[in-house]
């Protein structure tokens, strides 16, 4: 029986031979430690309103990287901005790779109308523009953290289910698939346990880069006043700021450049993790 | 008193002297020059329809007024004038207006407009939806003859309020022939209406553009001296600052660009910004509460929320200093009627925070009172950074709050048809008549689901119904104002919606825009008098 092994090391070793994803890595920890230990940094509310509005960063020492023209702290809305950033991006790639593994996994095993069955629903998904699919369903279920996730995870499954189908459908005919239905094996643990984790790989770097879209698309929403006003997320600072950004472009600017390293680091990890689980490339 | 004013001899004598506008506002030099495209916009979003029966809010106001007229507007000195009418006189008891209605006017589709087109107007659509609680009183309107209508009322009627119910913003004369018959919401003349004004339909491009082009047979000799208006909807103020400073777009009334780009965009020298034309459209940022939930029940609930507010920050810090605290349902600039000594709401959280605990709603473990659903309307983007400031003011009092800030389409649904919310932040504009503007904010007949702009909180007093009615038909203006201010005292102390701040609305335009700004409603003006130097 053919298993996908997972050598740490040797993993751990090919991720890091790709400086890139390395360095992305390293970011990617310090924005997670960000938002693990945001309320203890700044214990307050960071929607509070504290200060002066539209100070520059630097302007007051209190506030390092100034207030927004509500007279909000920034760096409190950055710090627990990562947050709620993070936990969409996450919890979104996980609805989107949870619906695409299992629709992918069914329509590649199967095959036959199944496969035209799903495929074609993917495809009705694909033809609708992300965004404005996003938008509709944010705008009819309200503008909570949770419907923006579940938006975001019904727009984002397709490429994964289409990867998962194609993977299982070069495996289900292979000899050690054969050998476990000419043992009786159910069709569920062939696919879970067979096949799946074969499967995987590919999967696991799509849905890293997943989490990198869902942040994007959050940002869109937020930007576009649809985000939930009562979380600070980095979108949303954007959003607000966008009215200044001639006269106090900081306030745009700070959470654009937090945006745009973390996306850029999430990529820079799918690649690592490319290279890392990717069997042809190990040799190289 | 017969009020009569022939506007063709009025401008022609003007004219002769070269000072046409002068004499309305300011933002005029020379003569008139003719033709050219005016882009305009506006500091909210586009309309729902271009014209609404029963007002729809100030975006219909804005598209639909440079269509379709009235029978009289108020002007910046404070005295009525006659558009579609001519002149006005009340009968001995006061109970019946005759209006002369103006001859040789033409509908934008070639027929005359006739007294028949004001009957049905009046009775069917001021009625019904445009001027409903102005004309609870209303008996009636007959022609006489094919020049005179004369409006019936039950009870004794000022002049005042009769006057400015003609010059009502949509009190709009509609064309019988395209209307009768038909629902006058979903007529589909409502998206390419048929009308007398200077300027005639020509297409809505949605999510864009309203393009109007001029009416050659418009009754006013002269008028529109351009041949083309455009309305454009930019979402966004930041948009419509670089749409103007790359000369896309004219004028912006109402507030089109952030306060710190009023100041960058005036500073070139190519722009000016004006708090004229706002004088009879006072607008104000209002917190209102639904007094469907119970936790409302007692007046010192509501007064709690506002005491727990800060006002005078709203004004400074979210709308940079061009607003300043309101006290009473009627605004300061209204020189009529308003009065500083009322009820008192200032900002007091210790207060607040002594009112909730006496009203029976001490802090919970969690440190909360109740919690409640605080909707901020979204069609302009100050409202949701209000909705964030309360939020934060009522939660230090211990009121737990769940803020939304949906869009135009929702937030008009969840106010004012599905009631959904507890605490809302909306917007509103009146006129100096507080009767029906203001008033149905708070009384019973205010209450109509889905009508938006109307008494969605709920509140029902049957004090405040009757000081209404008495308003309304009391014809000595001293015993009157004192009516107005009884309202005043009791509205303030009642608090179910009260202003939060009153706003100073500016009107940016480019300096090539002449006749601008000279009508105390100017966003809801024609618009025939305008035109751009080269």
């Amino acid at each position: 029986m053919q298993r996908f092994e997972f050598p740490r090391f040797e993993f751990v070793g090919r991720f890091a031979r790709n400086r890139g994803a390395l360095v992305g890595a390293c970011l990617i920890l310090v924005v997670a430690l960000m938002a693990i230990f945001a309320s203890v940094f700044f214990p307050t509310d960071p929607l509070r309103i504290v200060g002066l509005p539209e100070l520059w960063p630097g302007e007051d020492p209190e506030f390092p990287l100034g207030t927004d023209s509500l007279g909000r702290d920034i760096l409190s809305m950055i710090v627990h901005g990562a947050r709620a950033t993070l936990l969409i991006g996450l919890f979104a790639s996980a609805v989107a790779t949870i619906i695409g593994v299992g629709v992918g996994a069914i329509a590649g095993y199967f095959g036959g109308w199944v496969d035209e069955v799903s495929m074609r629903a993917a495809e009705l998904f694909q033809t609708i523009p992300n965004l404005i699919f996003v938008l509709t369903i944010v705008v009819i279920l309200g503008s909570t953290l949770t419907n923006i996730v579940i938006a975001i995870g019904i727009v984002s499954w397709t490429p994964i289910a289409r990867m998962t189908r194609a993977e299982f459908l070069s495996l289900r005919d292979r000899e050690f698939v054969q050998a476990c239905r000419s043992m009786g094996m159910s069709d569920f643990r062939i696919i879970v346990s067979e096949i799946l984790p074969n499967a995987l790989p590919p999967v696991i770097v799509l849905s890293s880069l997943v989490v990198a879209g869902a942040i994007l698309f959050e940002s869109a929403v937020s930007f576009l006043g649809l985000g939930d006003p009562n979380v600070a997320s980095w979108g949303r600072l954007v959003g607000d700021g966008r009215q200044l950004i001639r006269s106090s472009w900081y306030i745009c600017a700070i959470p654009g450049i937090a945006i745009m390293i973390t996306v850029l680091c999430l990529n820079l990890v799918g690649d690592g993790l490319n290279d890392a689980l990717n069997p042809k490339l190990r040799d190289r | 008193m017969t009020i009569k004013v022939s506007r063709r001899v009025f401008g022609a004598g003007v004219l002769a002297t070269g000072m046409v506008g002068t004499s309305r506002g300011s933002f005029a030099q020379g003569t008139p020059k003719r033709g050219g495209t005016l882009v305009a916009t506006w500091g909210g979003g586009e309309p729902q329809a271009c014209y609404v029966p029963a007002g729809g809010g100030s975006s219909p106001t804005f598209s639909s007024s440079k269509l379709f007229e009235r029978l009289a507007l108020r002007r910046m000195d404070g005295k009525f004038e006659g558009v579609l009418a001519e002149s006005w006189k009340p009968s001995a008891d006061f109970k019946s207006y005759a209006v002369k209605i103006r001859k040789g006017v033409k509908f934008h589709d070639g027929k005359d407009m006739t007294v028949d087109d004001v009957v049905y107007s009046v009775g069917e659509i001021w009625k019904k939806y445009a001027a409903a609680s102005a004309l609870t009183d209303f008996a009636g309107i007959e022609a006489p003859d094919a020049e005179t209508v004369v409006f019936k009322y039950n009870n004794p009627t000022p002049e005042f309020f009769f006057a400015s119910t003609l010059c009502g913003t949509v009190s709009y004369i509609l064309p019988k022939h395209i209307y009768a018959g038909s629902d006058p919401v979903t007529n589909a003349a409502n998206n390419a209406p048929i009308a007398t004004g200077p300027w005639k339909f020509k297409e809505w491009v949605r999510g864009s553009h309203f393009e109007y082009v001029k009416n050659e047979n418009y009754w006013k000799k002269d008028e529109p001296y351009l041949d083309r208006l455009i309305i454009r909807y930019v979402r966004d103020p930041a948009g419509r600052a670089a749409a103007m400073e790359a000369g896309d777009i004219h004028i912006g009334v109402f507030n089109p660009v952030a306060p710190p780009d009023i100041k960058r965009l005036t500073g070139t020298g190519k722009f000016v910004a004006t708090p004229k034309g706002y004088e009879e459209a006072v607008w104000s940022t209002t917190l209102e509460c639904n007094m469907r939930n119970p936790v409302f029940a007692k007046r010192e609930v509501r007064q709690a929320m506002f005491h727990a507010v800060n006002r005078e920050f709203i004004a400074k810090t979210v709308y940079y200093g061009y607003a300043r605290p309101g006290t009473s349902p009627i605004y300061s600039p209204n020189k009529e009627f308003y009065t500083a000594d009322t009820f008192k709401t200032g900002f007091d959280p210790k207060k607040a925070a002594a009112l909730l605990d006496a009203a029976g709603f001490p802090k919970k473990a969690d440190g909360k009172r109740f919690t409640l659903n605080l909707l901020s309307a979204g069609w302009f983007q100050e409202n949701g950074k209000v909705g964030a400031y309360v939020k934060q003011a009522l939660e230090d009092v211990g009121v737990g709050i769940n803020l939304t800030v949906p869009d135009r389409p929702t937030s008009l649904k969840r106010i004012y048809t599905d009631y959904d919310y507890d605490l809302a932040i909306s917007n509103q504009a009146n006129p100096s008549e507080p009767v029906p503007s203001t008033t149905q904010y708070f009384t019973t007949d205010g209450i109509l689901k889905g009508v938006p702009f109307r008494n969605a909180s709920g509140y029902s007093n049957p004090d405040v119904d009757k000081l209404v009615a008495s308003i309304k038909v009391e014809t000595d203006p001293t015993k009157r104002k004192a009516l107005v201010v009884e309202f005043q005292k009791i509205i303030a102390q009642e608090a179910p919606l009260l202003p939060l701040v009153e706003l100073e609305s500016i009107t940016l335009a480019s300096t090539k825009v002449q006749n601008h700004s000279n009508d105390p409603n100017f966003l809801a003006a024609s618009w025939g008098d305008l035109w751009l130097a080269s």
